[in-house]
């Protein structure tokens, strides 16, 4: 899976895992010293996070439709009246 | 209830026998013009029928006033809390996975093509927008519902379509039997409910097995109203799944009708969409929707949105534990779907009340009852259908 989307699923999974935690962490940001690594390790937690979201949800079944069509390919004629 | 090629064989002949017989009187008679004329002003039940209304439409009229006498109330008023809880996802399945289902029948394409008002997407979509909208209102039934004169013009439509096709020589009556015979309305009374479901299913969108099943039961009433006969429609949704594997592996197919229609459906949803960024969304989420096979022989194109559709059940399941979690969020997620629904019906019908009325001409070209829980997450029937 792609960083950004990755990093979209965090934020999105963070959003509703407690935002208020989140604005209030951000605000004892704003006078420390190590910003930088703090960044850094933001981000591989948004990733960590996105991954741990994306993993929840049980990737979708085949569309019905395919299934259907796959099965009318295979049997020459069937699709002619 | 066993479907076999036979038993789909023997609903072919077979359209709508009221219906017919009052549209050939109608014509046989001249009176489809002013039946028109009058009927425009007939858009509620309960309303008087307008004076100089020709007698055979009066009584077709009294006939088909009322929804079938085996009605369950109770599994109706599920079906529309059902229908409220789904509102966006439903128009979103019914847009982009009914509407190309229909497409990738031939014959229905063409026909679909070959009818003067029904060539435009954006027409038949308004209608069958506006339609499932009347549909679910409370009051959907009563006196003062615009629902079931909807019903009761679009079945004289179908049979209108079936007048001018087999009179003007359009429709292979050999090999296709009757237009809008009984197969083909079961199968889109099939594309309407239970494919409706697969694509919900497809979406990740959790229902109960209470709640889909009470959604096709809307639609077996409907399908009834419109002249579907009650013996050959299934009655359930297992019996569904294996007359909806059946007839979609008969017929399903490219075609050039088919892949126009299709063309046509995307640009109209690009328009409602705003902006253009997001237009390939549209085409990338059809062909999630209905597999690569079927979007290939729409030519749905291929879009760098591809794969990005295919996160949508997880976004979707993000939306909806913000919704299990906030009641604040639920609100505003319920508001911005019954906006996103009105402002796509709104923009397809452009404030016009659709009319369904009986066209004169057509286009000059041709060209049940589970002992599952029914409380529990709704999955559906697997394919019936054994190599």
């Amino acid at each position: 899976m792609s960083e950004p989307v990755l990093i979209a699923a965090g934020v999105a999974d963070l959003a509703f895992s407690g935002i208020g935690a989140a604005l209030r962490q951000a605000r004892t940001l704003m006078v420390r010293s190590d910003l930088v690594e703090l960044s850094q390790d933001g981000r591989e937690e948004l990733r960590q996070r996105g991954r741990l979201a994306l993993q929840r949800y049980v990737p979708a079944p085949e569309s019905h439709l395919e299934l259907l069509a796959r099965r009318a390919v295979s049997r020459p004629g069937q699709s002619d009246v | 209830m066993s479907y076999t090629p036979e038993s789909m064989d023997a609903l072919r002949p077979l359209g709508d026998e009221l219906a017919d017989a009052t549209v050939e009187t109608l014509f046989e008679r001249g009176e489809v013009g002013k039946f028109n004329t009058l009927m425009r002003y007939f858009s509620t039940t309960g309303q008087d029928l307008p004076d100089g209304l020709p007698d055979v439409a009066r009584e077709y009229l009294h006939a088909t006033s009322t929804p079938p006498a085996w009605v369950d109330w109770g599994e109706m008023e599920k079906a529309r809390l059902f229908f409220i809880d789904n509102n966006v996802h439903i128009s979103t399945a019914l847009a982009f996975s009914a509407m190309p289902a229909c497409y990738v029948i031939p014959h229905v394409a063409k026909l679909l093509s070959a009818t003067h008002a029904l060539e435009y997407p954006s027409r038949r979509m308004a209608e069958t927008g506006q339609f499932t909208v009347y549909l679910m209102q409370p009051d959907a039934f009563e006196a003062g519902s615009r629902f079931v004169p909807a019903v009761q013009k679009v079945r004289l439509l179908h049979a209108s379509i079936r007048h001018h096709m087999l009179r003007e020589g359009r429709w292979d009556v050999a090999a296709l039997g009757t237009p809008i015979c009984q197969e083909d309305m079961i199968g889109g009374q099939m594309m309407f409910s239970l494919q409706v479901l697969d694509a919900l299913h497809r979406l990740g969108i959790h229902m109960s097995a209470d709640g889909a099943e009470s959604y096709f039961y809307v639609w077996r009433v409907v399908g009834e109203m419109l002249g579907i006969s009650p013996e050959h429609a299934p009655a359930d949704l297992d019996d569904a799944r294996k007359f909806s594997d059946l007839y979609m592996t008969r017929y399903m197919g490219p075609s050039e009708e088919g892949a126009r229609l299709t063309r046509q459906l995307i640009e109209l949803y690009e328009e409602v969409v705003p902006g253009t960024f997001l237009d390939p969304v549209v085409a990338a989420l059809i062909r999630y929707l209905i597999g690569d096979t079927c979007a290939d022989w729409l030519e749905v194109p291929r879009t760098g949105w591809d794969t990005a559709v295919k996160l949508s059940p997880a976004l979707l399941g993000v939306l909806e534990r913000i919704e299990e979690r906030s009641p604040l969020g639920e609100w505003a997620l319920d508001r911005l779907g019954h906006l996103t629904t009105h402002l796509e019906l709104s923009s397809l019908t452009r404030g016009r009340v659709m009319q369904y009325s009986i066209p004169d001409q057509l286009k000059d070209e041709y060209g049940v009852t589970s002992t599952a829980n029914r409380t529990g997450r709704w999955t559906p029937p697997p394919l019936t259908l054994h190599p």
